[in-house]
């Protein structure tokens, strides 16, 4: 054992020092703050109000689309004839995003003109014409009937269908995006696999090719030479983990306080018009935001990760340090990695089936064989496992234990016959 | 008294015998020279002395008894393909390789200090083994097959890819080694250090042990020795004097009607002979019996072994 952990420590102090690992612990998270600090900085830029200049110069509208102000999006009806080119040129509609021409004959050919300088995106262009639409029912109403708005508006209201599970309630479509976060973790233990696993491969195979091996065999069994191997870089990859974590969780923090320092300040959320209601408050509107900063339970998911990101890295390191042995020169590794890592690479294709039907036969199965459990197992406990299949979890996690022991043992005897082998 | 013993020692790999029913003995105190074609199983014979692997068949006995795997640190091993940790530091990797061979730190310290005053290393420790030139990189694996101070030293092709200068360095450290008790297995193809160094030859070939033997004794047995004979007189008086009881092998023209003369003798002939055909035509300066040299042995050797095969 005190062979191991010296050749542990060593292959832990190489990796630490290298200015590959150096660079990675840092760049990687930062990457991943880049690319979270974008889709939020996009989502922020979809939620800024619009403006939306509404000619009406038949009067219909009696001035307003919406009877109470909307945060997202402001109407001012104007009821003059105003041509496309006074919009753009005009100084009097600069401050207007969108000019919405509400024609005279709109009640018969039921259609009107939206134009923008800049695209609003499919929700706000589906927020505007509901808002008309339902304007235009609400004046059609009272030519009609003696009856009130409000009776119409109960009439009309639309079905809400929720999906939940029956025992525990749970919202299907959060379980979903949940799954997301699951597929996230999913990409992190691939991302530590691939690269981890490349540097034992590639560790192993180096060490045969510059003859150092026969050396450390003199003194140490070449199956101890390998657990320390994998155990050495494994380490360096935990740390490397733990340093991700920490700085994605302070970057997190350091957004969320720059970036959204009101948003789920729960008065933000107040829909400005009883049809706002049925589009997406702001807080939906940033899904995402709301998923990173709300719906992660971050230390159950940081609990699971531990284990599987082991397990599996262990798992597949063995693997990867017998193909190693078996390989002479240092060249030929690079065209073994993606076959290696190839049932991983199909995990992270199938976790969107995953999402879709967690409990599914395709996601039982593939959460049981261990070459893609880690990565589908992320999956599924982000969305949350019911009781009566815990098992399934316990199941997955002692195939892909004892899997790691006979891969091992496998591992080492193929260690053992093909390190001292150059041809 | 002897340190080593190999008995029946088989192994093969597939289909291809690498070693077969070989027995060596060893003692204590001596330098033992390790010696065969290339392909002949010399490695393979160090690699399970090592307990790097395993023979199929046969025991291996070190101080009189089964060796263990704890019993391969007592053994120092300088394989013939070594490499080093490029990325360490001098100073860490025999820290490493030391304590890899059970010694504590402080006497790892101990030793590295003192193999860098004697090989002259000091001021390298601190340095990464990438940066050294490739004489200090040799002498670096040199020092960390030795550096816990083994009973038994086996040292394969330790000369090769060394310069001149260092390579007279590490022949010095070997004879320090032996003086100092040590037991030394030399497997090399470099035959004058063989010549120089061993006290003891087995020559393997095609995965057989071919001969065994104390160098002095092996010289002594060849069976048609040579005589170099250094003469005044002229060479063809000398040439038909012997006549058909001698066979001149080579001679060399001295000048001022000197020359030297190599030659076996004959039809029973002796020294005394040789004196009494040449006495009365030549004035005779010298004669000496050339012993073969380890290098004619090992071909001779192998030679009437293929000889034989192929007979």
């Amino acid at each position: 054992m005190n062979k191991i952990l010296l050749i542990t420590a060593r292959e832990f102090k190489e990796k630490l020092t290298s200015k590959s690992f150096i660079l990675m612990t840092f760049i990687g998270p930062l990457l991943i703050l880049a690319f979270l600090f974008l889709v939020f900085w996009i989502n922020m830029e979809s939620t800024k109000p619009v403006k939306v200049v509404v000619s009406d110069p038949a009067m219909l509208l009696n001035n307003y689309v919406l009877k109470k102000d909307h945060p997202d999006i402001q109407f001012d009806v104007i009821n003059e004839q105003i041509n496309r080119d006074d919009f753009e040129n005009n100084e009097l509609y600069a401050d207007y995003d969108l000019l919405l021409e509400v024609n005279q004959k709109i009640f018969q050919n039921n259609t009107a003109l939206l134009f923008y300088r800049k695209d609003p995106g499919a929700k706000r262009e589906a927020f505007i014409q509901r808002a008309l639409e339902k304007r235009l029912e609400e004046i059609k109403f009272a030519e009609l009937t003696q009856l009130p708005y409000s009776k119409f508006q109960e009439l009309k209201k639309p079905l809400n269908l929720k999906t939940a599970n029956i025992k525990t309630e749970e919202n299907a479509k959060i379980k979903r995006m949940s799954g997301w976060v699951g597929w996230f973790f999913s990409g992190i233990i691939f991302l530590f696999i691939f690269i981890f696993g490349f540097q034992v491969l590639r560790g192993v195979t180096e060490e045969k090719s510059n003859r150092i091996v026969e050396v450390i065999v003199s003194a140490v069994q070449p199956v101890k030479l390998m657990y320390g191997k994998i155990l050495g870089i494994g380490l360096a990859a935990f740390i490397q983990f733990l340093i991700w974590t920490g700085v994605i969780i302070m970057g997190l923090l350091l957004i969320k306080s720059t970036m959204f320092p009101d948003l789920y300040d729960p008065e933000n959320w107040k829909a400005g018009d009883a049809i706002a209601t049925e589009f997406e408050s702001i807080a939906n509107q940033n899904e995402f935001v709301s998923l990173v900063y709300n719906q992660v339970n971050y230390s159950v998911m940081l609990s699971w990760f531990f284990v599987f990101f082991v397990l599996g890295y262990l798992l597949y390191a063995s693997i990867f340090a017998a193909v190693g042995a078996k390989i002479s020169r240092v060249s030929d590794v690079q065209q073994f990695l993606i076959p290696l890592t190839l049932p991983l690479i199909f995990s992270l294709f199938i976790c969107g089936y995953v999402i879709q039907d967690p409990q599914g036969d395709l996601a039982f199965w593939f959460s049981q064989i261990p070459l893609t459990s880690p990565i589908i197992n992320m999956v599924r406990l982000a969305m949350g496992i019911p009781p009566e299949n815990a098992w399934e979890i316990y199941s997955s996690i002692l195939i892909l234990a004892g899997s790691f022991v006979g891969m091992t043992i496998w591992s080492g005897r193929i260690y053992k016959k093909n390190i001292l082998i150059s041809k | 008294m002897e340190l080593l013993r190999l008995e029946n020692i088989y192994k093969r790999f597939g289909q291809n015998a690498a070693l077969r029913d070989v027995n060596i003995s060893v003692s204590k105190g001596k330098i033992y020279g390790l010696l065969g074609p290339n392909g002949a199983g010399k490695t393979t014979l160090i690699r399970i002395i090592n307990k790097i692997i395993s023979p199929d068949q046969g025991r291996i006995l070190l101080n009189g008894r089964d060796m263990i795997q704890e019993d391969v640190f007592s053994i120092g091993y300088l394989p013939e393909e070594r490499g080093l940790y490029h990325k360490m530091k001098v100073k860490d990797y025999l820290m490493f390789i030391g304590r890899l061979k059970n010694m504590s730190k402080q006497d790892a310290s101990v030793a590295i200090a003192d193999w860098a005053s004697k090989l002259k290393f000091q001021e390298w420790q601190n340095k990464k083994i990438g940066e050294l030139s490739k004489g200090m990189a040799q002498k670096i694996q040199f020092v960390a097959a030795i550096l816990n101070a083994p009973d038994l030293i086996i040292l394969d092709e330790p000369f090769s890819g060394f310069d001149p200068v260092n390579a007279e360095v590490i022949r010095k450290e070997i004879l320090i080694l032996k003086k100092e008790g040590k037991t030394i297995i030399l497997s090399t193809h470099n035959m004058s250090s063989v010549e120089e160094l061993c006290d003891h030859i087995f020559l393997i070939n095609d995965s057989e042990k071919i001969l065994d033997g104390n160098v002095a004794d092996l010289k002594d047995q060849v069976e048609e020795k040579v005589y170099s004979i250094q003469f005044k007189g002229m060479m063809m008086a000398f040439a038909n004097a012997l006549w058909a009881g001698y066979e001149i092998i080579e001679k060399k023209d001295l000048g001022n009607d000197r020359a030297k003369v190599w030659l076996k003798m004959r039809k029973g002939n002796k020294i005394n002979d040789l004196f009494d055909a040449v006495k009365n035509v030549v004035e005779i300066e010298a004669v000496q019996e050339e012993k073969p040299t380890i290098n004619e042995i090992f071909i001779s050797t192998i030679q009437k072994m293929e000889g034989g095969a192929d007979e």
